[in-house]
């Protein structure tokens, strides 16, 4: 089958490998019928995620029809239509029954080393480095899905694969950012990068009963995507103090909830990005936290500051002091799909939202390095790639 | 040297065992020699008994011990193992175990983990024989 695979940084290469087999009792074989790039493969096209290997099949947002399934799988049978959480979750040991699934105790190969850099491991992940246990990712034609009962969600006909798709990750991944900052009455909730996620954190705001969202980002494009589909106030950092514009924004008070939907490849135009930048590149630090710190500032007095953009190590000049003197609640960590598969597919079912609003581009496996390189640089206005293998 | 995981299982899901253990234990004699550097293939471990002997013979093999305790409020079992902390087999042991770039301890936390995966999940979480790009 052809798969795209990582061979090191911005080298991501169509390749042709061998169908996926199933190895275990629970798994199933998916054919993909549409797989997409997501931001946080930048980071692995970008070389910070650690623990990749060259060769290694890339892409966690898929999804296909059954083709094959090992002998104890029960739920699934050969043509059922599923989307893929990007966790891979066992659903029987104590985290997976605290609905906490991407948490999973026994779905990483390689737990030991998660272990040594993080205490303990998390889930595996699909096509997102061997510390996340090395699993082959869903830009390819066909992927093995472990656990085959406990993730994939089987997709009614009369709904699109583009609506679905984004149930994998970027949906559910917005969606938990903003249920994270507990959306109360008159809330106003800020919003970092204006990405997939980004929008997806703004959408879903307002479907927990946000009474405003304000979007932060320095791509024009993007911030027009946030204030004409996600109906948000929007600021320009390159234009604006952020800081200063939100306290003016929310009546002095700060907003209630402040989602990080960047991560560790921040940018900013204050002296602490060009920080991040020289310490990043000189390997001081692994992740740049210039979206993070600014939230931190930002935030009301006691609010919620829920981090949706993936960082995977350390990182330097952190204001805990202001976290600690804001009395702030931190939420965060890799999303728990499984929770939020039934009641997001339902909200697409009653046209409460249609998740396809940010495809921009649509092509084939084999054009995908083109497409990473578009998205990587936000050339051509891209959002968000689509690929039909 | 001690490791020690909680598998959310309930004790008498243990009982029978540690009566292995404890029968095993009382009849082979204890000469506790260098752990085999041999994994049992996780392909091999098909179900609960072939995880629990692999993790077994490990601890046999280097003196060890296993007990089984009750997790606070239903929270599962948590299954100790312990065994001597250096290498037994001397020197030549632990040099043994550096060049293989496995000490006794990694090797009984796998043996333990895959237990674990085995009692809870009902197998043991593998990539091995996935595509690959070529290298």
């Amino acid at each position: 089958m052809k798969a795209i695979c990582w061979y090191g940084a911005h080298d991501m290469r169509v390749e042709n490998v061998p169908d996926p087999k199933i190895l275990n009792p629970h798994d199933a074989i998916v054919k993909i019928t549409l797989t997409a790039i997501c931001g946080s493969d930048l980071h692995c096209y970008d070389g910070y995620i650690p623990g990749f290997e060259k060769g290694d099949i890339i892409g966690h947002e898929f999804m296909g029809e059954v083709v094959e399934v090992g002998k104890e799988v029960t739920k699934l049978k050969k043509g059922d239509r599923v989307v893929v959480p990007f966790p891979i979750a066992c659903g029987k040991c104590f985290y997976c029954q605290k609905g906490l699934w991407s948490l999973c105790d026994n779905s990483n190969p390689n737990a030991a080393v998660a272990e040594m850099m993080y205490g303990y491991s998390a889930a595996g992940l699909y096509g997102y480095s061997h510390i996340y246990g090395g699993y082959a990712g869903g830009q390819a034609q066909y992927a093995r899905v472990p656990f085959a009962d406990v993730g994939p969600i089987k997709i009614p006909e009369e709904l699109t694969d583009e609506q679905v798709l984004f149930l994998s990750d970027i949906f559910p991944t917005g969606y938990q950012a903003a249920e994270s900052c507990d959306i109360q009455k008159g809330d106003i909730v800020a919003v970092w990068g204006c990405g997939p996620v980004g929008q997806f954190a703004i959408k879903s705001a307002y479907l927990l009963g946000a009474e405003r969202v304000i979007a932060i980002d320095r791509i024009p494009e993007r911030l027009n995507l946030a204030k004409e589909k996600g109906n948000a106030d929007v600021i320009n950092y390159e234009q604006a103090d952020v800081v200063e514009t939100l306290r003016a924004m929310t009546g002095g008070r700060g907003p209630d909830g402040c989602i990080d939907g960047v991560g560790l490849e921040a940018h900013g135009k204050t002296i602490d990005a060009m920080f991040d930048k020289v310490e990043q590149t000189l390997r001081m630090e692994s992740d740049r936290p210039t979206a993070l710190r600014q939230a931190i500032q930002a935030c009301r007095k006691g609010g919620v500051l829920s981090i949706a953009g993936v960082y995977g190590g350390l990182i330097d000049k952190f204001n805990l002091g202001a976290a600690f003197a804001k009395g702030l609640i931190f939420r965060m960590g890799q999303t728990h799909v499984h929770n939020y598969l039934r009641p997001l597919l339902e909200r697409i079912q009653h046209g409460e939202i249609d998740p396809s609003f940010i495809i921009t581009h649509r092509m084939g496996l084999e054009e995908a390095p083109h497409g990473y390189e578009i998205f990587k640089n936000k050339q051509d206005n891209c959002i968000k790639v689509v690929l039909k293998p | 040297m001690e490791k020690v995981m909680t598998i959310n299982r309930p004790p008498e899901d243990f009982a029978q065992f540690k009566q292995d253990f404890d029968d095993t234990y009382h009849i082979e004699v204890m000469m506790p020699t260098a752990p085999t550097g041999k994994t049992t293939p996780t392909q091999q471990i098909k179900n609960e008994w072939d995880a629990w002997h692999a993790l077994k013979e490990r601890l046999i093999a280097c003196a060890g011990n296993v007990q089984f305790a009750q997790a606070p409020n239903g929270r599962g079992t948590e299954v100790r193992v312990s065994f001597p902390y250096s290498a037994p087999g001397g020197m030549v042991g632990s040099m043994l175990a550096k060049a293989l770039d496995k000490s006794p301890e990694q090797w009984i936390t796998e043996d333990l983990r895959h237990f674990k995966e085995m009692m809870e999940a009902g197998e043991i979480a593998t990539i091995a024989g996935q595509p690959v790009g070529s290298k």
